[in-house]
């Protein structure tokens, strides 16, 4: 079987600094980063923030056109794609950033902004507000709150709004850039929780960006380490645990204070 | 002769508003902890339990607003900083008692190089001239692992490890015997974390400073702190020394924290998880402030407040299930 998504030689180059074209340098973003992620699978991507995460994010959906390489995404190429079409495949996959304050129009309530997503899918109007309800409550949200505003909940409330939202456009593939870095410990188990089933039920396939590595390893079927705009090792998650073989994994899996459970740290400063 | 430490004894800081019918919110309800010379303590705890409103008390710097009431005691030196007169504790605050900040970029000024930052310290609290005091700051930027040439730069010119490093630098410039770090390596990333971690532990332990490290980081927290206190709602629910409290926790809040971070040994099976949320500081609930998340709330737990009460040596926990949890295998 052929996998559900494949990037070959993706490479992004900014231009920057100076107004004329012959002062202007470039700035290799991304450069030649080839991976794939199986049907249902969650492929882990990890590194430093600068590290072009993000730009390989915004490139697959095509947000940021990227300077060469090839991206498919079930079937299609959205590199060939122009308006209309192109809308329509970013429907079919859907992002989740960071930043939960910015997400969400504060001044319409979270069931506008669904059913926003609906009306872009082209749901009838009379089904709209039903689906909203539903959706919020597959993320655990409580539907009598939907005529609520986003400022009266909390930030892991609207990262699941933000979630439910995004499933209201039926993607099959997500892609969660650093969904839960900006929340609390309680609260980012939850989310995870949320994220790990929404998976398994609705069958979804992920793109999991975050620069913690202790999260990667839970979540991820198969990681990706980027430094500098390049992949420098990638593989299953067990491989890579295990057995990390390019320098920069190693430092970046070293230097994560990790926590252990009830005992001391043998590579603790301070023991 | 030096008093050892300063001394937190049963404060709490309630924010009031002008208007009667909004009710105030008490981000800080009776806690007491000690920061000793020479260790560090770490104050553990979600956003909105009080753990920086602690740090600024400390400072007085969360009463300038008439809208705050702050209760209880905090010794140094044998005096009480809560009611110390203004120049009195101006003098304390940057000079003995230091604080770093957790988003070095909000309280660096972009309009003035890190050199005459780092000097105006010196100039307030020591009368130095600004040719000596420019000197002392790089000597200061080499001790935090930055070149001379830094002096010279503007925050805007820096990397953010590098500010946080330059604002370490500023806090400790005096030689404090107390430093209070506010979530120091929160906006870094992952590596420039660990150096910020390795540079604390190092200056701390050359000049034996007492530290009160704030964070959320449970991992971070591991490998910092000689004590641990865990705050949730505004109250201490949990205090130990470090090895003790990881490999030992009482308290249900406590246990189920440290259970909910994810590691790739657990990889398939969902991470524990804490219903609901914590309570903001308008709305504590009655009893204990955690009984509406906790599994093992009983009716006392939801009526009564849990007295403080110490299990093993200097490991204390407020809780009222702990005896029944202690039979029971986790």
């Amino acid at each position: 079987m052929s996998p559900f998504v494949e990037v070959r030689e993706l490479t992004k180059i900014y231009r920057r600094g100076g107004v004329l074209q012959w002062e202007g340098r470039t700035f290799r973003a991304v450069d030649r980063v080839s991976f794939t992620i199986d049907e249902h699978e969650i492929l882990g991507l990890v590194g430093e923030s600068g590290c072009g995460k993000t730009t390989v994010a915004r490139s697959i959906l095509c947000l940021d056109r990227p300077t060469s390489g090839s991206i498919r995404i079930g079937d299609s190429n959205p590199l060939e794609l122009r308006g209309a079409k192109l809308r329509g495949f970013r429907r079919s996959a859907q992002m989740v950033f960071q930043d939960v304050d910015r997400a969400l129009d504060p001044r319409l309530p979270v069931r506008r902004s669904i059913e926003e997503a609906l009306r872009s899918r082209g749901v009838k109007p009379a089904k709209r507000r039903d689906r909203t309800a539903e959706l919020l409550g597959l993320v655990g949200i409580s539907p009598d709150t939907m005529d609520h505003y986003p400022s009266s909940f909390s930030g892991g409330q609207r990262q699941r709004i933000v979630i439910a939202r995004a499933l209201a456009m039926e993607p099959k593939f997500l892609i969660l850039d650093e969904p839960v870095s900006n929340l609390d410990v309680s609260i980012q188990a939850q989310i995870v929780n949320l994220l790990m089933e929404l998976r398994r039920t609705l069958g979804l396939t992920y793109l999991f960006i975050s620069h913690d590595l202790n999260l990667i390893s839970y979540v991820s079927d198969s990681i990706a380490v980027m430094k500098d705009g390049v992949i420098v090792e990638q593989g299953t998650a067990e491989q890579l645990i295990r057995d990390p073989h390019h320098p920069y994994t190693r430092t970046l899996f070293s230097a994560i204070p990790k926590y252990v459970r009830g005992g001391n740290r043998s590579d603790s400063p301070r023991s | 002769m030096e008093q050892p430490g300063i001394f937190i004894r049963n404060l709490s800081v309630t924010f009031t508003s002008r208007d009667p019918s909004i009710p105030g919110g008490r981000a800080v309800r009776g806690i007491s902890l000690t920061i000793e010379r020479g260790s560090v303590h770490a104050l553990v705890g979600e956003s909105g339990s009080g753990k920086s409103v602690t740090a600024r008390a400390v400072l007085g710097i969360v009463g300038a607003d008439a809208q705050v009431e702050v209760g209880g005691s905090i010794d140094f030196r044998g005096k009480n900083l809560l009611e110390l007169p203004g120049d009195e504790l101006r003098s304390i605050r940057g000079k003995e008692i230091a604080m770093i900040f957790q988003e070095p970029s909000r309280y660096l000024n972009p309009s003035l190089t890190i050199g005459v930052q780092i000097g105006e310290v010196l100039e307030a609290h020591f009368g130095l001239s600004r040719r000596a005091s420019l000197e002392r700051a790089t000597r200061m930027l080499a001790a935090v692992e930055l070149p001379s040439r830094v002096v010279r730069r503007y925050p805007h010119e820096l990397s953010g490890g590098m500010k946080q490093r330059a604002m370490i630098a500023m806090a400790l410039v005096c030689n404090p015997s107390f430093v209070l770090a506010d979530e120091p390596t929160t906006s870094l990333d992952v590596t420039v974390q660990q150096q910020i971690l390795d540079l604390l532990v190092r200056l701390q332990a050359e000049s034996r400073m007492g530290m009160l490290f704030i964070s959320h980081d449970l991992a971070a927290v591991q490998s910092m702190a000689d004590h641990v206190s865990v705050m949730y709602a505004g109250t201490i629910v949990e205090s130990a020394p470090r090895d003790e409290l990881f490999s030992n926790p009482l308290h249900p809040y406590t246990q189920q924290l440290l259970l909910s971070v994810p590691r790739s040994e657990c990889r398939g099976l969902p991470l524990s998880v804490i219903p609901g949320r914590a309570p903001d500081a308008q709305n504590i609930p009655e009893g204990c402030a955690f009984h509406p998340r906790c599994r093992f709330a009983t009716d006392v737990c939801r009526r009564e407040v849990p007295a403080e009460l110490t299990y093993r040596p200097e490991h204390s926990a407020s809780c009222h299930m702990i005896g029944r949890l202690n039979g029971v295998p986790e």
